[in-house]
């Protein structure tokens, strides 16, 4: 009886020990979902007499998401790079940019995709890049890099400044 | 993990050393009336030794401990498992079960589903021949285990942060999960044809699933893990 009440204390114990191992309830993946966008500038090169696309730093820049009264980024100084949040309950997204006092709207269609993380975490939406169309009021040209927005963050548009 | 390995380390030894004490009590000729053994030498033993019927009591004891208003989980496991010459185990594993989980993010998950394993255990402790047999195992083995299951997920709630407003999605699935498995257990005779035993299993999960697409929280079977997952059984069992 006493090799039987040893087994069962035993056996009791390591079930403890062994379902303690998995109670995990925190989330601790990111789920932050932002469009990477850099700034370029073509400048010429004196002594080729080229022009070469450098990166851009705003001595002030604003954005902020049209319809929405709140600043993404508000007279943010020395920029070379933004992200901005695409709303996630639809398929299009404005954006008005301010760079050193003069505007421009860049308009993002995309199309979503939601991808199943853990019942943890949940479920992230990530973008697909369809079109960038943009005023050209200071931004030259808009090029898509890389389509596919997701909790990674990555370069998807260049965004080029005129001289 | 470290405290469970060190007590798993510590049980085994403690396991053996009983066994092996009732091994030697069985030397003793004013004893050896009381235990039931086969005299016969090993190297004669007929193929067809019988078959054990099995009862996996650890998810009992764990509903007990783990479950609350949260979390719930339930398992029935049974497996019959034949013995050849005491040397090797093959063994069927049929067992139902499901698991409901509500967190504090309002995220909820609902699972049910039955499994069936195959697989073969090989006994690893090996009489010498003309020495008796004594029942007590030390088993090694394999299985190849698959379930399938309905199970549904919902309140994930995606937030629109900066734009404002949610959505909520819902996930209703049925799916089947194949898996293998590595198992080490012992199993000893408790009283008559009566056995008492436990085994640690090690799984590993075929199908993942697409990335992205939702996946049960819960598979019955194999329990929690997306790609690997430990599991502990206790058993108890009679041999016909």
């Amino acid at each position: 009886m006493r090799k039987f009440n040893l087994w069962l204390i035993l056996a009791l114990l390591f079930g403890i020990g062994w379902s303690s191992c998995s109670t995990e309830e925190t989330c601790r993946k990111s789920k932050t979902v932002l469009l990477g966008a850099k700034l370029y500038q073509d400048t010429l090169n004196t002594k080729t007499n080229q022009y070469v696309t450098l990166s851009y730093k705003a001595d002030s820049l604003t954005s902020l998401g049209v319809g929405v009264n709140m600043y993404i980024y508000k007279s943010a100084k020395d920029l070379s790079e933004i992200k901005l949040p695409l709303d996630k309950l639809q398929t299009q997204s404005r954006f008005s940019i301010k760079f050193n006092e003069i505007y421009d709207t860049i308009t993002v269609v995309y199309h979503n995709t939601d991808e199943y993380m853990s019942l943890e975490c949940g479920c992230v939406r990530t973008h697909t890049i369809d079109t960038v169309l943009t005023t050209n009021h200071i931004i030259e040209k808009i090029q898509l890099s890389k389509p596919i927005i997701n909790t990674t963050y990555v370069e998807n548009i260049k965004i080029f400044l005129a001289k | 993990m470290s405290k469970t390995l060190r007590f798993f380390l510590l049980s085994s030894v403690l396991i053996f050393s009983g066994a092996a004490t009732a091994q030697q009590s069985t030397t003793n000729p004013a004893k050896a009336k009381t235990y039931i053994q086969e005299k016969k030498d090993t190297t004669n033993a007929p193929l067809w030794q019988g078959f054990m019927v099995e009862f996996d009591v650890e998810p009992l004891i764990e509903n007990v401990i783990l479950n609350n208003s949260t979390y719930n989980a339930y398992t029935y496991q049974g497996n019959i498992q034949g013995n050849l010459k005491n040397a090797y185990f093959p063994v069927v594993e049929l067992g139902l079960g499901g698991a409901s989980k509500s967190l504090t993010n309002s995220h909820s998950y609902q699972g049910d589903g039955m499994y069936g394993k195959l697989g073969v255990d090989f006994n690893l402790l090996k009489p010498k021949p003309g020495t008796k047999i004594i029942k007590n195992y030390f088993l090694a083995g394999a299985r190849l285990g698959a379930s399938h299951l309905n199970y549904t997920i919902d309140n994930l709630t995606i937030a629109n942060d900066y734009w404002g407003g949610t959505e909520d999605i819902n996930y209703s699935r049925a799916t089947t999960k194949v898996w293998f498995e590595v198992v080490a257990g012992v199993r000893v005779s408790f009283f008559k044809n009566i056995y008492l035993g436990w085994s640690v299993r090690n799984k590993h999960l075929l199908n993942q699933g697409k990335y992205g697409s939702p996946k049960p929280w819960y598979i019955p079977g194999y329990g929690i893990g997306n790609s690997s997952a430990w599991g502990f059984s206790y058993v108890v069992g009679y041999h016909f």
